[in-house]
């Protein structure tokens, strides 16, 4: 795959890593929370 | 409804209108009425991407889904958070950086005029029609609610959008939605509120979610690998994936949300909004339906929601029938409201009634009360001859039903201004996305190339009012035959993972060719058709195998593409 190159006078990109690693630990949090409200209800 | 709730939804349609024609000032060119000029703030943009999924038949069905069925509907969400994540690695970059007005336009850099074109038809093909059921199914449920004339309700949500979009473009679709998205999250909020005073003294929302838990309404995650269930843990994940993957990254409607953002970064932050955001509101919208259910446990409810056709079996000859049942269901409400506040009483007491009678007695009185609501629908069928009623489609009406009878003046408005907000965000969103591509994938690249930007921008707005009119005409049509909204949901999940494939092919590889992804896009469709025509699998798995049949069939004939002479 090749990303087209960003243009002249596009801002620079931040790294991402940090972020997407923190959307997948909140989605396994969340997913734990949902798993332990159906056994809090059950 | 009250004087007061119309004076909120009147101001709040007048208040959304002027807003939007506010925003044409800066749409003197086509880079502005379709792109914003790329200046968009990543917050705005991440509203309106939700905003855009986030139509009326979501907020109305996924409340019902709620009240019947529990929290279980949230796994179809699952694989959302990690297609946002590939989405900001992948497309975002590639789309901003190529310039492009559609997703489309880059189907033709990578391969060529054939692919792209194909691609755009089977989009406006798909969203066109999707367009007019979105606009359909909100009116049809309101006017029976609200007893108001369905052609003007559908004018009522119809007209406002198209005007503000024709004359405003994305700019007003952007800010607009933002609006929106506060009202509706609002309506939520105030909703849950309304819903907990709504319960009797003495039962708190922790009891009353005790006791909706007690028949499995709170159960949200299902491991059972099961390709026929739509909604488990895999479906979600793995399906869901897919899915969110093709919309969020090959729907134009979603992928121009993110192309008006001011950078690269913007745009994968207006993504993350959704990533972090979309479960918790979706089982926040599931939690009211849950909700509902709670206070129906010690108020009574209707046994059947919609009141046209419990006013057809009324008239017929089989009322006493019907009667019959509305008396078994009244004294089944009557039994499980006494066991209902004898279980809140004890679980306020501390004490455990988990293996007693009185939980055993309740989920049986709830099951039964299930039972008699499928007679009655068995019944309403043989009547009115609609063999398409049933509980599924019955349980649209809960929400609203509960919002005119149970809610208090002024908040009714607000509700009603809510899901008119739901249908009219995305509608916006979607007008918008059809005129690009109508405009810029056919009528600039085939019939007139090298017409001035002021030819195309006022092509550009025939074209949004145009797709306006052909959705209102739609809505009107599928609200009397209302299989055909099956045929356009069937229809969009036959596309999403084939178009998926064909990014794939485009992004991820770079031994595809043209010709293989012709013949991916055209094998995709064809694999989905024979699996949905064949098997029982689940909608959500559709995506995977278009996907799968797209890549494979297009990296199949481009390598004998590419060892011909």
């Amino acid at each position: 795959m090749s990303v087209p190159t960003p243009h002249a006078g596009d801002p620079p990109e931040r790294d991402r890593r940090g972020t997407y690693l923190a959307v997948i630990l909140t989605e396994v949090a969340v997913l734990v929370a949902l798993w332990m409200l159906g056994r809090s209800f059950s | 409804m009250r004087p007061l709730d119309w004076i909120v939804v009147f101001t709040y349609l007048v208040w959304i209108v002027y807003d939007g024609l506010k925003r044409s000032k800066a749409t003197d060119r086509v880079e502005g009425y379709f792109l914003a000029n790329r200046t968009l703030p990543w917050w705005a943009v991440g509203l309106s991407v939700m905003a855009t999924q986030l139509s009326a038949i979501t907020l109305v069905g996924t409340t019902g889904q709620g009240f019947a069925d529990g929290l279980r509907f949230v796994q179809f969400y699952f694989g959302l958070p990690l297609a946002m994540v590939i989405l900001s690695v992948t497309v975002v970059p590639f789309f901003h950086r190529a310039r492009v007005y559609t997703a489309y336009e880059y189907l033709e850099r990578r391969f060529d005029v054939k692919v792209r074109t194909l691609a755009s038809a089977l989009f406006l093909c798909s969203r066109g029609l999707s367009c007019g059921v979105i606009v359909a199914a909100p009116a049809v449920i309101l006017s029976i609610v609200l007893e108001w004339n369905l052609t003007l309700t559908i004018l009522a949500i119809g007209a406002p959008t198209v005007l503000y979009t024709m004359i405003g473009g994305v700019q007003a679709v952007t800010w607009t939605d933002v609006k929106q998205m506060v009202i509706i999250t609002a309506a939520v909020a105030a909703a849950v509120v309304v819903l907990a005073l709504d319960l009797p003294v003495g039962v708190s929302v922790p009891e009353a979610l005790g006791l909706a838990g007690m028949t499995g309404r709170m159960q949200t995650l299902d491991f059972r690998f099961d390709l026929d269930q739509t909604y488990t843990f895999w479906s979600g994940l793995v399906g869901g994936l897919f899915l969110m993957l093709s919309y969020f990254g090959c729907d134009q409607s979603q992928v121009q949300r993110y192309l008006t953002a001011r950078s690269v970064d913007e745009g994968r932050d207006s993504l993350m909004m959704s990533a972090y955001a979309k479960i918790p509101l979706q089982a926040l919208i599931l939690l009211t339906g849950v909700l509902v259910y709670a206070v129906y446990l010690f108020q009574p409810p209707p046994m059947v929601f919609n009141p046209v056709h419990e006013r057809r079996v009324r008239a017929s000859g089989r009322a006493a029938e019907y009667a019959g049942l509305e008396q078994a269901f009244a004294r089944t409400v009557e039994q499980r409201r006494q066991l209902a506040a004898a279980l809140a009483d004890d679980r306020l007491a501390g004490e455990a009634l988990a293996g007693s009678g009185a939980r055993q007695a309740f989920v049986e009185s709830d099951r039964e009360i299930r039972r008699i609501r499928e007679q009655a629908f068995v019944l309403i069928r043989d009547v009115t001859g609609d063999a398409r009623f049933r509980e599924d489609g019955e349980r649209n009406y809960v929400f609203p039903t509960f919002i005119v009878t149970r809610m208090p003046i002024g908040l009714v408005g607000l509700m009603i201004a809510a899901i008119f907000a739901a249908a009219m965000s995305s509608i916006a969103a979607e007008l918008n996305s059809l005129a690009t591509s109508t405009v810029i994938d056919f009528y600039r690249r085939l019939a007139r190339p090298e017409a001035s930007d002021r030819h195309y921008l006022v092509v550009s707005k025939v074209a949004t009012g145009l797709w306006g009119v052909f959705a209102c005409v739609v809505a009107a049509y599928s609200a009397q035959l209302g299989s055909l909204i099956e045929v356009v949901n069937r229809f969009g999940s036959f596309f999403y993972g084939t178009l998926l494939g064909v990014f794939v092919l485009a992004i991820g590889t770079r031994r595809a060719t043209a010709n293989g992804a012709f013949a991916g896009l055209i094998g995709g469709l064809a694999a989905v058709t024979v699996v949905a025509l064949t098997t029982n699998i689940s909608f959500l798995w559709h995506n995977v195998v278009g996907c799968v049949g797209a890549v494979a069939l297009g990296l199949a004939v481009s390598a004998v593409d590419r060892g011909r002479p």
